[in-house]
């Protein structure tokens, strides 16, 4: 259990997938305009990640070192097409306003890295776990996102999850239209990052301390 | 944080001392900007005044307040802060709500200038990156554009009827505008409060030149090459020295190319550096200006621009003093 | 020969592997195939509806370039799909033409526009302003009289390409 927790504060914070390994920033910065997107794309990341995390693990005795990214590759494009296929009949909505960044969770560099840097070498109930908890961190990164870019950018909150329109919390001639642009997500990502980096560094020295103390 | 006190190298002698300090430097700039402010408050009344001053400050209380939060040492006094409000007020319509004018003023300070290190360290020029956030309110910006001579309210522009197009509009198109050439070199135009009056901003120009602030390759380089190019491919089949005078006057090319292209974070230091420079702004210009979805590309011209002078200040690099070029299997360093 | 081997275990491995997941997509494909294919016909027919309400739409074959789909709704006119480049991509349009020639509604089914400025193409009484209009249409900054939305010529200029073909390809059929 003391495995997971460490395992869940690396997701979150020192080694969160997009604000400290920055992988999977293409689809940080297209798509998180409305939450309801976040949530759609955090999730369906989520469960693919597990998943995939979960099937390389079980088999990584049987792949032969040398065809293993193409392996890796093979398992991840299958369940991502079936997370795309299960969104377009039952959650069509979703499937339209995520457009092309569902498939193209394919080559998101989070799945094939987890599976490179931990599932390959790790056995199935703690890949699973690396799955959650990367997963975790993926969907809080970008639903963080995507709510400060709807704030500026539309003015509401929770666009799609309460309501078609959501919550306007900014009369509609003050937001500011260039945050949901793509100048917006490289604005609003580089912010997240340098804070997650200051947060890091003070969770870094405070250890520091911890350990001169002893 | 301690950066500035890790990288303060000195290189060996001889050191050359001039009495220019940032401050003396940014003062003649605001002297200089101060004869386009003036035709500004004639044309458009003392909104474009108000509209400035709230810009500075705006801007000065940022950089204040940035140091501040951060604890670093305040940098308010080097007048770049006011420099820089002046610009962005310059580059907007006089009928811009002043809450819009502030958030520029902060995204120009705190995320273009001092995320990035402070004065000097910015990649880009903040007022011409602020002015691009501001297109974040098109209608704003761009909508609806006040004629010269109708005094507009201080408090709330209402612009009903008293409205114009920008000889921009009319260029985009590839028609000569309305206006004469007399009334684009005085200001008599519709656009943005600081760029109207290429005579005011020729005349403050003038004055940087005679004060050695700027160098004159910059802007001739950039202005140089816009008329060439005006002249060589004017556009709706118009006589080519009409469209190369119109081209020159209009829009914010007399603003960007002396008081923004010139800045010196963001532009080369090296002499042939500055003329390509010069040059690569107003071949964007013109590529923006006759192809571009918005009628003006002076702003983003000179953004990118800005984005390259990595590349130009490896342009004409003086040989050092006794440097042999080296041979082949010549000695080690 | 044991090279070979080698080889061969790789590829069996990776055929093994390919074969397993094109199996479980298969299933799952089967699951959603009806499932996806209705929703799609649905959203096209409402939007059929929407430009051109009608009991029967009896498709035609047609040969032009730009046009996915025509359909003639019982009497009353014909239902053209239009597929034009916008600025982010393909607009994927309905158009409805009535038996005079002139454009009785249009719909956006889908589209890949910026938000705030392109994807207001949505929006009713841009759409409306096509209603009653017939010929080579144009926005304004073309001389035409459709008038663009702001901040957004592109996408604006594309929707009116798009009702323009809808309306020349009726006029060479009906």
């Amino acid at each position: 259990m003391m495995g997971f927790k460490k395992q869940l504060k690396e997701g979150l914070l020192t080694n969160n997938p997009v604000l400290s390994q920055l992988l999977g920033m293409c689809s940080a910065m297209a798509i998180t305009t409305t939450l309801f997107n976040g949530i759609g794309m955090g999730l369906s990341v989520t469960i693919i990640l597990i998943c995939s995390n979960v099937v390389i693990s079980a088999l990584r005795k049987i792949i032969p070192d040398k065809i293993r990214i193409a392996a890796y590759i093979v398992v991840i494009a299958g369940f991502v097409t079936m997370v795309d296929l299960l969104l377009k009949a039952f959650v069509p909505a979703l499937s339209e306003s995520l457009g092309v960044f569902i498939p193209l969770i394919v080559v998101n560099c989070i799945i094939l890295g987890r599976a490179e840097a931990f599932a390959s070498k790790h056995g199935v109930l703690a890949s699973a776990a690396d799955g959650l908890t990367q997963g975790i961190g993926y969907t809080a990164a970008i639903v963080v996102m995507c709510i400060i870019r709807e704030f500026l950018g539309s003015g509401t909150f929770g666009k799609g999850v309460l309501g078609a329109d959501g919550v306007r919390i900014l009369p509609e001639q003050y937001p500011a239209l260039l945050v949901i642009l793509p100048v917006g997500g490289f604005l609003t990502l580089g912010c997240l990052i340098a804070l997650t980096q200051w947060v890091n560094r003070r969770l870094a020295e405070k250890e520091d301390k911890k350990e001169a103390a002893k | 944080m301690n950066l500035e006190a890790k990288n303060l190298t000195v290189s060996s002698s001889p050191h050359a001392h001039s009495k220019n300090s940032t401050a003396a430097i940014m003062r003649d700039v605001c002297i200089a900007l101060v004869p386009a402010l003036i035709a500004a408050i004639w044309f458009f009344g003392w909104r474009a005044l108000t509209l400035t001053l709230v810009s500075v400050a705006g801007c000065v209380f940022f950089e204040w307040g940035y140091r501040k939060v951060m604890k670093k040492d305040c940098t308010v006094s080097d007048l770049s802060a006011v420099v820089t409000g002046m610009l962005i007020a310059f580059v907007c319509p006089v009928s811009l709500p002043y809450w819009t004018i502030l958030i520029a003023d902060f995204f120009a300070i705190v995320l273009v200038k001092q995320l990035f290190g402070g004065i000097g360290m910015n990649i880009v020029n903040p007022a011409l990156a602020a002015r691009a956030f501001l297109f974040s309110w098109p209608a704003l910006m761009s909508g609806q554009w006040v004629a010269p001579g109708t005094n507009i309210s201080v408090l709330s522009p209402s612009l009903d009827g008293m409205t114009t197009a920008t000889p921009m509009a009319s260029l985009h198109v590839g028609a000569l505008p309305a206006d004469s050439l007399f009334d684009l070199l005085i200001g008599k135009v519709g656009g943005s409060l600081g760029e109207v009056s290429a005579a005011a901003l020729l005349l403050g120009g003038l004055y940087l030149l005679v004060r050695k602030v700027i160098s004159p390759r910059i802007p001739l380089a950039y202005l140089g090459t816009v008329a060439v190019l005006a002249i060589l491919f004017p556009l709706g089949g118009n006589d080519c020295v009409d469209w190369m005078l119109y081209e020159l006057l209009s829009g914010g090319l007399m603003l960007g190319a002396i008081f923004m292209a010139t800045d010196y974070a963001t532009s080369p230091v090296t002499h042939l550096g500055q003329i390509a420079y010069g040059v690569g702004c107003g071949v964007l210009t013109i590529l923006f200006r006759y192809f571009g979805a918005y009628v003006e590309g002076v702003t983003y011209a000179i953004l990118i621009m800005n984005c390259c002078i990595g590349f130009f200040d490896k342009l004409g690099v003086p040989k050092r003093f006794g440097f042999v070029k080296e041979k082949k299997g010549g000695a080690e360093k | 020969m044991k090279n070979f081997k080698y080889i061969l275990r790789l590829t069996l491995t990776l055929l093994l592997i390919t074969a397993v997941v094109a199996g479980l997509l298969g299933l799952v494909n089967y699951l959603t195939e009806d499932k996806i294919a209705a929703l799609t016909r649905e959203k096209a027919e409402s939007a059929m509806q929407e430009v051109l309400p009608a009991q029967n739409y009896e498709k035609i074959d047609h040969e032009k370039a730009g046009i996915t789909e025509a359909y003639r709704a019982d009497d009353k006119g014909y239902v053209v799909r239009v597929e034009e480049s916008g600025f982010g991509g393909a607009i994927d349009m309905m158009v409805g033409v009535g038996t005079d020639g002139k454009v009785c509604g249009v719909s956006i089914i889908s589209h890949s526009e910026t938000a705030s400025l392109g994807a207001n193409c949505v929006r009713e009484d841009f759409r409306a302003q096509f209603v009653g209009k017939d010929g080579a249409l144009a926005v304004r900054k073309d001389g035409g009289e459709i008038e663009a939305l702001t901040g957004a010529t592109v996408t604006s200029r594309a929707v009116t390409a798009g009702v323009s073909l809808a309306l020349e390809y009726v006029k060479e059929v009906g």
